[in-house]
């Protein structure tokens, strides 16, 4: 009886419990929003008194850099946010200090925000340059004829060289990058048909003939990677000696990972090089002809990047060029992962097709040479029917 | 036997609370780890303009976006195929 009453009084006790917690909690959470807010009001407030401050130095600063177009007189830049409306033309230099400077009309010269974002939205238009010093320059579907231009480095520290950034630099880093993955492909491409030529011949002979399967297999490889690496974790929790691998585990699996979508990528390059040019690369060799399919497939998938990436100043070219590019190489991994799961990393082959049935008139070949023995006639198992 | 199992319950209920608050907020910080790790995924893959321009034109361009990209897929996997089948005419 004691037993069932402690029992009973649990519940009782979790309810008083949870209602206590909820009373508690409450105050808590109104006092965590309380602190966020008094921290923004001050952040806000800490850079408005800064940068008001300074208004004077920061314009002879920044006139001062060769980048910078020309600026309005003090008296002429707008504290805090300044909208353009649609339908309104101003004539520049238009600059705002410690605000957002959002265009959705047209500004006829260049757009400046001293210490916050130019925004550009649809259908506006600045016929100069957009100039965001400690802030960023959006292009949220507006034109901007001239230089998009970010300047960081000016209003925060004193002294320091500002660090410069444009759209031009931007391109260039971009086709940098884009350069340098196609560089780097193109290695690990050579790397794995001098070192492993087999395996990658396993994974594109199942890309071949096995496409649609290893396209499936390879969407499904992509959902449960996540998965599959928690469920390992929490596998070797259960044991002492499995938490210790934990660390070990995970860096094995993500290098397992990597190495699979790479190799797949590769044999996806091979594949799609190999299906191009003409009838004279029969001549080539299997290694030269493979070496060959690489480099054109690798420059094919990889151009496409480069391509996205040198026009990316352009509004909508660049955009539907880096989702093709975007699409494309989602597709290819993903063909590619699927086949290297499904040739196991290309150990395993594609089963050979059914051998043909025994020709009946062989057994009557005359046997050449003494001491072979001679071929048997095929006999039937089945019985003959009585007639 | 009945008293341990007793303080069990006993302690369990005085610890639920926290263990639930503790969910609640596991599972607030794994949304919002989603969530922001699938914009930056698609942000790295697409551009962050393209985006905003996607945000900033509604439903109907949301729609129109998601179409041009599926067709755009079909095409990227239609394609490979044929160079899959044109590889393997070549090779035999």
């Amino acid at each position: 009886v004691r037993t069932l009453l402690l029992v009973a009084l649990v519940p009782l006790l979790s309810v008083g419990t949870r209602a206590r917690a909820q009373a508690d909690s409450a105050p808590r959470q109104a006092d965590s929003a309380r602190r966020d807010t008094t921290r923004a009001v001050e952040r806000n407030a800490e850079r408005q008194s800064r940068d008001f401050g300074a208004l004077s130095d920061v314009l002879d600063r920044i006139r001062a850099h060769p980048l910078i177009p020309r600026l309005p007189a003090a008296s002429a830049v707008t504290d805090g946010d300044l909208t353009i409306e649609a339908g309104r033309t101003v004539t520049g230099p238009i600059a705002v200090f410690a605000g957002t400077l959002t265009v959705l009309g047209r500004v006829d010269g260049d757009a400046i925000s001293l210490g916050g974002d130019v925004v550009v939205a649809q259908g506006g238009v600045v016929t100069g340059n957009a100039v965001a010093v400690e802030g960023e320059v959006r292009r949220a579907g507006g034109t901007i004829a001239g230089e998009a231009l970010t300047l960081g480095g000016v209003l925060t520290s004193e002294g320091q060289e500002p660090i410069v950034s444009n759209e031009r630099r931007a391109t260039g880093s971009s086709v940098g990058l884009a350069l340098s993955w196609l560089c780097v492909l193109l290695v690990i491409g050579v790397g794995v048909l001098v070192f492993a030529q087999s395996y990658l011949e396993g994974v594109v002979d199942t890309l071949e003939t096995r496409f649609w399967r290893s396209f499936g297999m390879g969407l499904i490889g992509e959902l449960a990677a996540f998965p599959v690496l928690v469920l390992m974790i929490v596998a070797l929790a259960i044991t002492v000696i499995g938490v210790l691998l934990i660390p070990f585990a995970v860096v094995a699996y993500v290098l397992a990972l990597a190495g699979l979508l790479t190799l797949g990528f590769v044999a996806i390059a091979r594949l799609t090089g190999g299906a191009l040019g003409s009838d004279a690369v029969r001549r080539l060799s299997a290694r030269g002809s493979a070496l060959r399919g690489v480099v054109i497939g690798t420059v094919l998938l990889l151009g496409m990047w480069v391509a996205a990436a040198a026009l990316s100043a352009v509004p909508l070219l660049g955009l539907v060029l880096r989702a093709v590019a975007a699409t494309v190489t989602f597709v290819a991994v993903t063909a590619g992962l699927g086949a290297t799961i499904l040739s196991r990393a290309g150990t395993r082959g594609v089963e050979a097709p059914a051998a043909k049935p025994a020709d009946p008139a062989v057994w009557q070949t005359p046997t050449p040479v003494t001491g072979v023995a001679a071929a048997r006639r095929p006999t039937t198992s089945r019985k003959r029917e009585p007639v | 036997m009945a008293v341990v199992l007793t303080l069990a319950g006993v302690w369990a209920a005085l610890n639920s609370e926290s263990a639930w608050l503790f969910t609640e907020v596991g599972v607030r910080r794994v949304r919002t780890a989603f969530v922001s790790s699938t914009r930056s995924l698609l942000e790295s893959a697409f551009g962050r303009d393209a985006l905003n321009a996607v945000e900033g034109s509604g439903a109907a361009g949301s729609i129109i976006a998601l179409g041009i990209v599926l067709a755009v897929l079909l095409i990227a996997v239609l394609g490979f195929r044929v160079a899959a089948v044109a590889s393997r005419r070549r090779r035999s």
